[in-house]
């Protein structure tokens, strides 16, 4: 495995992430995971630099959505899956047995590929986490709605629909609605799972222009197929295969100069 | 991942092997015009450089056909990695060569003020000059061809070569034109002529360095005199 950004040692080599690389808010360390008896983690290692857009490519099976999925824990709800190595979100041991996994996912926002508002209000959307986190002044809840859809870039577009249903919208703005949602409750880590496959060019590139805008407060990790997009949006980008995580790197270095073999055949698109 | 796993982007290769074809010719014509730039200001033959003058127009418009292709492989096909660099590349060496190509010209157009040089002939040895150039050409576009950063670095070390003889050359004129006065516009012509063989030098220096980008990912000077961008 060739893991350029080691857990507390950045590596220093040219054009990679360096010193003057962002603090990590995640850091895997020889991360292992199994579904049964099926592994689909082998010893990842990895550091995700705060505010900055990380993006996961590589095959699909490859193993990115596992790897995600673990860093708020969502592969629990699975039966079978055991994990071994380490995971830390700050000052959190993802998977210590007394890690608070409810307020991990406080922590850790996540949108899906197929995007999934409640059947509810767009302001009831936006306002469930907060409330669940004990908000309940009017006047507050509002605020924190105002903002989560101005940052999600949506306020212009639902502020004179508030209170009709979010399964009005378009798929954008669903999306876009489920960030916003996100990020209501303050997260420090945003995690995007093909956020954008569903959508058409346009509904993709205001999203891909508001993560940009997003990590100034969020650090993100995205998941896409789309190895185009990576190139767009993110600062630094993995490549996994068969569950490795094969090479890590700054964006622009990964896309020009790929140190390893399976890399450049993967993203010259001579192999997959 | 095994080799029967990995395959070919037919599209993208053979756009990409026809436009190496392409940069391979226009390299081939500009080596052809230097050569018979310089022949036409020894021999002082006018129709020659007229026609080098001439053919100049044809290694304009290939690199300017060569610029289209690249942007149109970009849009279409949107190369990564080493196809990346190596397109990229194709775009900087086209450049070059119509510099070469201008340099060729620069000489030819000296030609019809001078006619027969006999300073060219007897005291300084432009040929000798032109083909140390043109060598350095040749091998430029092979190791582009090859991929081998290796032969590339070492056309980019010729390169003091060329700039030793225009010191050369510049000093045995400047000698001439202090003895012969009367000689002195056929000296300066020469002493241009051979500053244009340098500055081509350059410009192979800089075909060398994209080889060694295309080939290894790493872009810095290979050392030489640089010619402007
Ligand atoms: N819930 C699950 N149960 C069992 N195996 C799973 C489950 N989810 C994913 N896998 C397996 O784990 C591997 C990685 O899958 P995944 O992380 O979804 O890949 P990717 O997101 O890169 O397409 C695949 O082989 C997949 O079949
Ligand atoms: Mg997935």
């Amino acid at each position: 495995m060739l893991v350029n950004v080691q857990v507390g040692a950045p590596s220093s080599g040219q054009g990679r992430p360096t010193t003057a690389s962002p603090p990590s808010v995640v850091e895997a360390h020889q991360l292992s995971m199994w579904y049964g008896r099926t592994q689909a983690l082998f010893g990842v290692t990895m550091a995700v630099p705060r505010h900055r857009i990380t993006a996961l490519i590589g095959p699909s099976g490859c193993g990115k959505s596992t790897l995600l999925r673990c860093i708020n824990r969502l592969n629990d709800l699975i039966d079978g899956v055991k994990v071994a190595g380490r995971l830390r979100l700050a000052d959190i041991d993802v998977y210590h047995p007394a890690t608070d996994v409810v307020d991990l996912r406080r922590r850790v926002g996540m949108v899906f590929q197929k995007s999934n508002p409640f059947p509810k209000s767009v302001y009831e959307n936006v306002a469930y986490g907060p409330r669940i986190l004990g908000v309940t002044r009017r006047a507050e809840l509002d605020a924190i709605v105002e903002r989560s859809l101005r940052a999600a870039a949506l306020w212009d577009e639902v502020r004179d629909r508030l209170h009709d249903s979010a399964l009005g919208l378009s798929g954008g703005q669903q999306q876009r609605l489920c960030i916003a949602r996100a990020i209501a409750v303050e997260p420090e880590v945003l995690l995007m799972d093909e956020p954008c496959s569903a959508l058409d060019p346009v509904a993709t590139a205001k999203i891909e222009d508001l993560m940009t805008g997003l990590k100034e407060r969020y650090t993100i990790v995205i998941v896409t197929h789309n190895m185009q997009q990576a190139a767009r949006v993110s600062d630094f980008t993995g490549f996994m295969w068969l569950g490795e995580l094969v090479e890590f790197g700054l964006t622009r270095d990964l896309f020009t100069t790929p140190r390893d073999r399976r890399t450049e055949d993967y993203i010259t698109g001579r192999f997959g | 991942m095994s080799a029967s796993e990995r395959h070919t982007r037919v599209a993208f290769d053979d756009a990409l092997r026809s436009l190496e074809d392409e940069v391979l010719r226009m390299g081939g014509m500009v080596s052809g015009l230097l050569q018979r730039a310089v022949a036409a200001l020894q021999a002082g033959d006018r129709a020659a450089a007229a026609s080098v003058v001439a053919d100049d127009a044809g290694v304009d418009a290939l690199h300017l056909d060569i610029e289209q292709r690249v942007v149109a492989l970009l849009a279409t096909q949107q190369p990564m990695a080493g196809d990346l660099r190596v397109v990229t590349s194709i775009l900087g060496i086209a450049i070059d060569l119509e510099r070469l190509g201008d340099h060729a010209e620069g000489i030819a157009r000296l030609a019809p003020f001078r006619g027969r040089s006999s300073l060219a002939r007897s005291v300084v040895d432009l040929s000798y000059m032109t083909g140390v150039v043109r060598g350095m050409l040749h091998d430029a576009l092979e190791a582009f061809t090859r991929r081998d950063p290796v032969l590339a670095q070492a056309v980019a070390t010729r390169d003091a070569t060329v700039d030793a003889l225009n010191e050369q050359v510049f000093r045995v004129l400047l000698t001439h034109m202090a003895e012969q006065p009367r000689r002195l516009s056929e000296a300066i012509d020469l002493v241009m002529a051979a500053m244009r063989l340098e500055r081509a030098g350059d410009h192979v220096t800089n075909i060398a360095e994209r080889v060694v980008y295309a080939a290894t990912g790493v872009l810095r000077p290979l050392g030489g005199s640089r010619a402007p961008a």
